[in-house]
């Protein structure tokens, strides 16, 4: 049954790729004016143009170097930078680490802190703790995340120094370094999505609490420990898997500019850097990787979505 | 509109959070007499100072005012704030409400769309525009624009999707009125709330995006006054000076507080705002006298499974008390039907929750006594009322296809309410027992069907299995309120039937709760009738239908059509029934009564030999030709 | 004498699903035939899922009828465009179920009236408050509710507005959707007494769709007997209710209980002899 509905999934993802891909090829085209002239800049001569364009192969047809575009990301070749000529590939793979860590480190904080902080706040609905949370989750969708890590770090890292300032130690040279390193960057990251996540998972778990089935259980004399624990979760695990979804893939782009924040060397600094200076090869390149991972983790919480929820499983 | 904003003034959270963003807009609008300095004057001699009688909040690593640049920066906010959200809203609103309305090709071309969108992060897409247009604030609101609009898009098709399956939208198509008309006019006001809140929760986006954007460098040139380009300016600086980060990174995050509190308000006040609201005061509870009565002494009494006394249930109101059931005493024996009969509001099912001690939030009992099988319940704590709950008496719900969990097998939810009174019983065991319930209520191929969920049933079927878990432990009572009124009449009929026997095999004593004098009959020993919150006439079913005594049962009998002749008019009850707050004060249903005098407004009338009217005998002979009418056609 | 509406062989069917699932539903309508006088109440009762809600719409184009035609005054109802639709639009109009939907709960009473009034040109602006007025005391309504949202209402009074929206355009048909289901047993009869008074005084003719074959009967002149999308049965309401020729009319007349003991008590003595 499921391996129907990852066929399925699967059969839908296609056209979104095709239409993605073919959204971010045409990235080149929608800089105005030629790229080549703007690369150049002031030092740009007809003839300097042509000789660029002819360089970069951009006066070719366009269908011709949409279907090499093309044929190279069915292959994995995702073009050459315009500075410095790397291989664009090779500028993700040596960066991909420490963003993938990063990113994973903010999910268990988003998840983890924001799941249980919604069900404990439902659970003492109009309490302290649910106020505490409201509060708390409140201000974390407010303050602007790299003012938050840049905060934690003066603060746990500069004056207390529980934590190294220096962020990223590569786990194969000191693995506890590279652990304690994550930490403040993964907290940073996390922070929104935890809040937003929170706040979701609260009103979806009164939701289910306040459910009829709730009822019937009660009726039949079930503990309430039973009810939240058994039933009420697993009901309000159905909204709350579509939210997650979306903080983790937003979670992607946060990790970019909490890279600055603790100078990690990981894609997002390749990815500013080249939209700075319209490296549009590695934007693509880059922009490519992001979106091919939020459709994996879509297709991830879809799965997740119908072993939770059998109205959601193929007949 | 104007009642809509009072509301939200009322609120103090959502009031100050609107005087904070009426502030920042003032502030923005008189920016230059406001602020001390110019925000773009640097003064060299006087760099990254603290706040001082001359810089009220200090000078940045330029010696610019702090205080000024805040002051026209809230120019910068409020621009991008307003401009992303309003230009988001005039470009999705239209796509996703034509997308939603319409459906077929138009839709499906927005579907794709959207799901390109999906896979691409507002921020990685607004860092894609700025790659191919160039740094600067206006490109990079354009990318926030693009992000926001389908987001709006996505919403707008939402609920024009939702609007549309409502009957208004059918009945004006019915009247002729033009797609344009049925569009703006019926379907966008109905829009209306939910967008007010994300265009709310957008504005702080908006603000936020801006400032990462700026600390990155991608946003507004370096020189003029953001939030965010202050806020990412002064990081730099701030082991020289550690203020310097305080003044803008405030601003931003109270003024995104400002506007999530804002959207916050504005949903809860649309929606009713009574979620959060469940008030904590619990009803005042009269002298439990009931409980001190000597015939209680006469129990126990096995034969009567369930004896309620002199009930009376309250809700908190916004002038006191409201009491909805008032001093109710209803009996049942052992193997014995008790139908509930009255109208919605008439305090019928609230005195069916009582027993099982499952008021909705707010809700108690605040006089009476309510014994199953000799135990009291009234005042019980919510452990010991478990140990009775499903044990000695259990309940069934109006609606079988939400009375389920839905995401949990028929086996789980059965067995559980098994292993609830019988915790030590073996997995074995347990799976026997449900085999054996469900063949009780008649599943076919109950083994089979364990590992099923509920939406795999019919309404029917789910009833039976509801009522499988209702007496999976035995109880001596059951409680059934309107168990078949969501189900078809030959489907009620089966349910009935299976009630019916079941009372009979098991011995088990059932108050069913309806509004339909027709299964009383059926399904039905006694009836005690309903209205106002007090039981106006019992008897049994026989003498009730024969001859029945208080005025409002004989207008319920005689308004139901029962085939007796096609151009007749139907007698009719004048006016409704009346809210719990403002009840006559004599009789209750005086203000409707064919049969009324003053001595019926004069003072309550008590339940004296099974019926609460002081005209019973009169009223006897009133009914007599409507009731002869009906039996001519028997 | 020639029908106000024809039914003739209607098929309805939904579709479902995306258009990687596309999958062919059983039709839900299937080939129902009848027609309505002027003047003439016209019953049609079934169980849920019996596709006698589909036959209304499709009379109302809310829906497309696979096969079959509807034709009203002798004319194919799916042919109507631009202003024969309008004026069709006037001639049949609707009452639904559930009174809590059927009106759009931002626009006042009056708007709710005021709209079809306008759209059909029906009054001059001048008298527009007046005719509001009188169409809301001609249900029974006091003419200061004109001012009053949905919510301020009660169930019966809602119904009793979504009533004179209908007749604000001065149809001669009406297609009552479960009017009276959704609502207390007193107020039940209420508007069942109302729809007949503005029948006698207006010359209406309904098409009455409920479940409630004693309602449905002692509204209707004839009736129509639908199951799983057939009609299986159809006749003077008299006829069908005390003489049912078809099993599955028998069966739903059986199965409503009726507000006699004895009668429940025989019933099921019956009903169990026969199961054995």
């Amino acid at each position: 049954m499921l391996g129907r509905l990852v066929g399925l999934r699967l059969l839908g993802v296609v056209p979104q790729l095709a239409l993605v891909s073919a959204l971010v090829f045409a990235l080149t085209y929608l800089v105005p004016g030629s790229p080549a002239a703007v690369l150049l800049g002031s030092r740009a001569t007809p003839e300097g143009i042509a000789a660029l364009e002819a360089r970069l192969g951009l006066d070719r047809p366009v269908w011709v170097q949409f279907q090499d575009w093309v044929s190279g990301v069915a292959r994995g070749d995702l073009g050459t930078s315009w500075y410095g000529g790397r291989e664009v590939t090779d500028v993700i793979g040596q960066h991909l680490l420490p963003t993938v860590c990063l990113i994973v480190g903010g999910t268990i904080v988003a998840v983890t802190l924001g799941l249980s902080a919604g069900v404990l706040a439902a659970l003492r609905q109009g309490g302290i703790v649910d106020r505490v949370v409201g509060v708390i989750t409140a201000a974390g969708i407010a303050v602007p995340s790299f003012w938050l890590g840049l905060l934690l770090l003066s603060l746990f890292a500069v004056q207390l120094g529980w934590l190294p300032v220096l962020s990223w130690t590569p786990p194969d040279r000191d693995l506890g370094a590279w652990a304690r390193g994550l930490v403040l960057p993964s907290l940073a990251a996390g922070a929104a999505g935890a809040a937003i996540i929170a706040r979701h998972s609260r009103s979806a778990m009164l939701e289910a609490l306040e459910a009829p089935y709730v009822q019937t259980l009660r009726a039949i004399g079930t503990p309430r420990r039973t009810i939240v624990l058994r039933y009420a979760i697993k009901n309000a695990m159905t909204p709350i898997l579509t939210v997650v979804a979306f903080q983790v893939s937003t979670l992607i782009a946060a990790s970019f500019v909490i890279e600055q924040v603790f100078t990690m060397p990981g894609i997002g600094s390749e990815l500013i850097n080249a939209v700075a200076r319209k490296d549009i090869p590695v934007v693509q390149g880059i922009t490519l990787v992001v979106a091919l991972a939020v459709i994996v983790i879509y297709l991830v919480a879809d799965i997740g979505y119908a072993i939770v929820n059998p109205r959601a499983r193929p007949q | 509109m104007k009642r809509v904003v009072l509301q939200l003034l009322r609120r103090p959270a959502t009031a100050t959070a609107a005087g904070f963003v009426l502030a920042i807009g003032v502030i923005a609008v008189l920016a230059p007499a406001l602020a001390p300095y110019d925000p773009l004057t640097q003064d060299y001699a006087r760099t990254l100072e603290g706040p001082s009688a001359d810089h009220l909040l200090g000078t940045d690593y330029l010696g610019r005012d702090v205080l000024s640049r805040l002051v026209f920066g809230a120019r910068v906010a409020a621009q991008a704030s307003l401009q992303t959200v309003s230009i988001a809203l005039l470009i999705g609103v239209p796509l996703g409400l034509i997308a939603g309305y319409r459906s077929g090709w138009w839709d499906r071309v927005m579907m794709r769309l959207l799901d390109v969108a999906d896979a691409i992060p507002g921020l990685v897409l607004a860092f894609a525009v700025i790659a191919v247009l160039g740094t600067g604030l206006t490109n990079a609101m354009i990318a926030v624009s693009i992000i926001f609009s389908m987001n709006f898009m996505r919403l707008s098709r939402a609920l024009a999707l939702g609007e549309r399956e409502r009957l208004y939208v059918d009945a004006a198509r019915t009247s002729g009125l033009t797609q344009r008309n049925i569009l703006l006019r019926q379907i966008l006001p109905n829009m209306a709330a939910p967008l007010i809140v994300q265009s709310t929760i957008f504005m702080g986006t908006a603000l936020l995006i801006e400032a990462a954007l700026s600390f990155l460098g991608l946003g507004l040139e370096t020189g003029s006054a953001s939030w965010g380009g202050m806020l990412s300016g002064s990081t730099r600086w701030q082991f020289q000076q550690p203020f310097l980060p305080w003044p803008p990174g405030l601003a931003i995050t109270l003024t995104v507080l400002a506007f999530n509190v804002l959207g916050d308000g504005v949903r809860d006040v649309l929606a009713g705002g009574t979620r959060d609201r469940t008030p904590r005061r619990r009803p005042r509870v009269r002298a439990r006298r009931a409980a001190a009565q000597p015939s209680l002494a006469q129990l126990p009494d096995d034969d009567v499974p369930l004896d309620v006394r002199g009930l009376s249930v309250a809700f908190p109101g916004e002038d006191g008390d409201v009491e909805v059931v008032s001093e109710v005493s209803i009996r049942v024996r052992r193997g014995e039907a008790l139908g509930l009969v009255g109208e919605s509001g008439s305090g019928k099912t609230m005195t069916g929750r009582a027993v099982l001690g499952i008021l909705p939030a707010g809700g108690a009992v605040t006089a009476g006594s309510i014994h199953v099988d000799g135990a009291q319940i009234v005042g019980r704590d919510e452990a010991a009322l478990n140990d009775v709950r499903g044990s000695r008496v259990a309940m069934v719900f109006q609606d079988p296809m939400v009375a389920l969990s839905p995401v949990h097998t028929i086996g789980r939810q059965v067995g559980q309410a098994v292993r609830n009174h019988a915790p030590t019983l073996s997995r074995a065991d347990v799976r026997r027992r449900c085999v054996e319930l469900l063949e009780m209520v008649r599943i076919a191929d109950p083994e089979a069907r364990l590992g099923d969920y509920p939406h795999q049933f019919s309404g029917g079927m789910a009833q039976r299995i509801v009522i499988a878990l209702a007496l999976a432990s035995n109880p001596s009572v059951l409680i059934a309120d309107e168990p078949t009124t969501a189900l078809d009449v030959t489907t009620q009929q089966e349910i009935l039937d299976m009630l019916t026997d079941l009372k009979q095999r098991l011995g088990t004593a059932i108050v069913l709760i309806t509004h339909d004098l027709g299964v009383v009959a059926d399904a039905c020993d006694r009836a005690a009738v309903m209205y106002a919150g007090q039981v106006v006439e019992e008897a049994a079913v026989d003498d009730l239908f024969a001859a029945p005594r208080h005025p409002y049962t004989r207008a319920l009998l005689a308004a139901m059509p029962t085939g007796a002749g096609g151009d007749d008019r139907l007698p009719t009850i004048p006016g409704r029934v009346p809210p719990m707050t403002a009840l006559a004060p004599g009789c209750r249903f005086a203000p409707r009564c064919a049969v009324r005098t003053d001595a019926c407004d004069a003072a309550p009338v008590e339940l004296g030999a099974g019926v609460r009217c002081l005209h019973a005998g009169a009223a006897w002979q009133a009914g007599d030709a409507a009731h002869e009418r009906r039996s001519q056609v028997q | 004498m020639s029908a106000l509406l024809e039914v003739d062989d209607l098929w309805i069917r939904y579709r479902s699903g995306s258009f990687l699932t596309n999958r062919r539903k059983e039709p839900s309508v299937r080939g129902v035939c009848f027609d309505v006088a002027a003047g003439e109440t016209f019953g049609l009762v079934g169980e849920s899922g019996s596709g006698k809600s589909s036959v209304g719409k499709a009379i109302l184009r809310l829906v497309q009828p696979e096969r079959g035609v509807v034709r009203y005054d002798g004319q194919d109802v799916r042919s109507l465009r631009g202003r024969s639709l309008l004026e069709y639009r006037s001639q049949v109009q609707v009452v639904f179920q559930d009174p809590w939907s059927s009106l759009n709960p931002r626009a006042t009473v009056g708007r709710a009236l005021l709209e079809p009034l306008r759209r059909h040109r029906r009054v001059r602006r001048s008298a527009e408050g007046g005719r509001v007025a009188e169409l809301l005391e001609l249900v029974g309504l006091p003419p200061a509710h004109a001012d009053r949202l949905p919510a301020q209402l009660s169930g019966g009074q809602r119904q009793r507005v979504a009533i004179a929206r209908a007749l604000a355009v001065e149809p001669r048909l009406i297609v009552c959707d479960e009017p009276v289901s959704a609502l207390d047993v007193s107020t039940q009869s209420q508007i069942a007494n109302l729809l007949q008074d503005l029948q006698a005084e207006l010359g209406l003719a309904y098409l009455f769709i409920a479940h409630d074959l004693a309602v449905v009967h002692h509204l209707s002149h004839r009736i129509g007997v639908m199951s799983a999308g057939g009609l299986v049965e159809c006749g003077p309401a008299d006829e069908v209710y005390r003489r049912p020729q078809h099993a599955y009319t028998r069966r739903l007349l059986d199965a409503e209980p009726v507000p006699d003991p004895a009668v429940q008590r025989r019933r099921r003595e019956e009903r169990r002899l026969r199961a054995g």
